[in-house]
């Protein structure tokens, strides 16, 4: 190991906690301030930073637990997944499967992670990719006998999300300025997706939550009514729910 | 060596609004974080392209981490060179700094020792980033709160080899050389005397904090009468160089950032009339 690789590992170490700040005082030139001051300035910086961070990206999550419960959770995620991206938009991109992973040991890290989840994917759907959506006027244009092959894909600025709580709920209540506790809620299906520049989420019901899951990898407006035909309205069902997507900008223009 | 761009702000999304909506009177460019944009699309993209129509961009990168002994970050290249051909920027810059080890990056600037050993490795590598971009960066002297035993020069010298080296250009931070010099019992003015001035290919300017004993770089507040007066002796040097305030934090309404640049042009005014 090179003197830069090995000063560049004792001072890593110490200012990121895997090693005490005081193992790294003797690299450091000792001229009237404390060493051990100085390096703390570094070490305040490195964790601050990364807090704020996260907590501008999950505000609702910082909501729910308070600072001191915030910012005990972002020490123990770089614990276990120290940031590994370029951007400090990504340094919490693990965070819903880190608090996942706290559901066998913590109460209400299960549903936190959901919470986790729905913030995460309105940060991924706002910076995405640029499409555009498929409007009514584009299917106005559509020979009647190309309706059964019409590709429906998903906006790529768009994700779906599973939760086993009411999160969605929890968010919106934040949002408000109220409060409602979290509650298991069962299995629910979210979609977060962008409109033009705003980034919007919506709670879907059990059906259009399955339909919408196959929208992410595309399916035809045929292979769709045949997805409903244990209904006897199958095609009207069909077209009821394009037009809703349609007119909430949620499919992409192919 | 490097364009005159006259003087700039450093763009952050409290002001997308204003900077969108229409020209900007005294201000000639614009400067952005590099990594903020690099993102697939959405407001951040369109901002982007919309300032650079009106306006030249410089982009500049906080986690290049130049000086790390991890290997440099390819695809971070791949994406900093994606963008620098949709944007075209007048400058590209990132600091003399290293800010990741063992695939992990710590989001900060840390500091580098000042030896030899510290000018070949990051020499070879400012060649490796300039080859891929095809085009010459400019470092940054950071901020420093401590400086490493087993020196071999000061940082002043260390930043004019390595440019001088590698063919590289400077970004001289005035903020940072004087919150250095003040956190490390240097001379400001004797800093300044090591950088060669045909290197230097833009100057920042920004607030800082105090903190017990130690001054720190928090572009949070306006540029200090001290911070002025070490602006002046550096146009004085190097000449208009491509000047921008950075504000990152309790950032002002824009047209008061916009006033505070004016004490930048009334300097560089003095300059030409001296």
């Amino acid at each position: 190991m090179t003197r830069l690789a090995a000063l560049q590992r004792q001072f890593h170490d110490a200012i990121t906690g895997r090693s005490s700040l005081a193992t790294a005082q003797g690299l450091v030139r000792d001229d009237g301030i404390q060493p051990l001051d100085r390096l703390q300035v570094y070490a305040h910086a490195y964790f601050v930073r990364i807090r704020d961070a996260l907590a501008a990206e999950y505000p609702k999550l910082a909501a729910v637990l308070g600072d001191d419960g915030f910012t005990a959770l972002v020490a123990r995620y770089l614990d276990s997944y120290p940031t590994r991206h370029p951007s400090l938009r990504d340094a919490g991109m693990l965070l819903p499967r880190f608090l996942s992973e706290e559901h066998g040991w913590r109460v209400g890290a299960l549903w936190q992670a959901d919470l986790a989840k729905l913030e995460r994917a309105r940060t991924e759907v706002f910076d995405g990719p640029d499409a555009l959506p498929l409007r009514r006027f584009d299917l106005a244009a559509l020979a009647p006998e190309a309706f059964p092959g019409l590709l429906l894909r998903l906006v790529p600025s768009s994700a779906v999300v599973p939760i086993a709580s009411n999160a969605d709920e929890v968010w919106s209540a934040i949002e408000d300025g109220t409060t409602v506790p979290f509650t298991a809620a069962g299995p629910r299906i979210l979609l977060a997706w962008r409109r033009e520049l705003a980034v919007i989420h919506r709670t879907l019901g059990e059906d259009e939550g399955h339909l919408v899951k196959r929208l992410r990898d595309g399916v035809t407006f045929a292979e769709l009514c045949a997805g409903l035909m244990d209904r006897s309205d199958a095609v009207d069902h069909a077209l009821t729910l394009v037009l809703g997507w349609l007119d909430a900008e949620i499919l992409a223009s192919t | 060596m490097f364009p005159r761009l006259g003087l700039g702000l450093g763009l952050r999304p409290p002001h997308f609004p204003r900077v969108t909506a229409g020209p900007c009177p005294g201000v000639d460019w614009f400067e952005v974080i590099t990594e903020n944009f690099m993102v697939a699309g959405g407001n951040p993209r369109r901002v982007l392209r919309a300032v650079r129509e009106g306006y030249p961009v410089v982009l500049h990168g906080v986690s290049l981490s130049i000086g790390s002994v991890d290997p440099l970050d390819e695809a971070y290249l791949d994406a900093l060179a994606t963008l620098c051909a949709e944007i075209e920027p007048a400058i590209v810059s990132d600091h003399l700094c290293w800010s990741s080890l063992g695939g992990h990056t710590v989001h900060d600037l840390w500091p580098l020792p000042y030896t030899a050993e510290v000018i070949d490795h990051v020499v070879a590598r400012v060649a490796h980033v300039q080859e891929r971009l095809g085009r010459r960066i400019l470092l940054e002297n950071p901020s420093s709160y401590v400086v490493f035993e087993g020196g071999e020069l000061g940082e002043g010298e260390l930043l004019a080899e390595i440019a001088g080296r590698a063919d590289c250009g400077i970004l001289l931070d005035v903020n940072n050389v004087w919150v250095s010099c003040r956190n490390h019992g240097w001379d400001p003015r004797r800093y300044l005397d090591a950088l060669p001035a045909d290197r230097i290919g833009q100057i920042h300017l920004a607030g800082h904090s105090h903190e017990g004993a130690l001054l720190i770089d928090t572009h949070d507040h306006p540029v200090c009468d001290d911070v002025w007066a070490l602006y002046g002796e550096a146009v004085r040097r190097f000449g208009p160089v491509s000047t921008c305030i950075e504000r990152d934090d309790r950032i002002p309404p824009f047209d008061e950032l916009v006033a505070e640049l004016q004490l930048a042009r009334d300097a560089v005014a003095l300059r030409e009339t001296a």
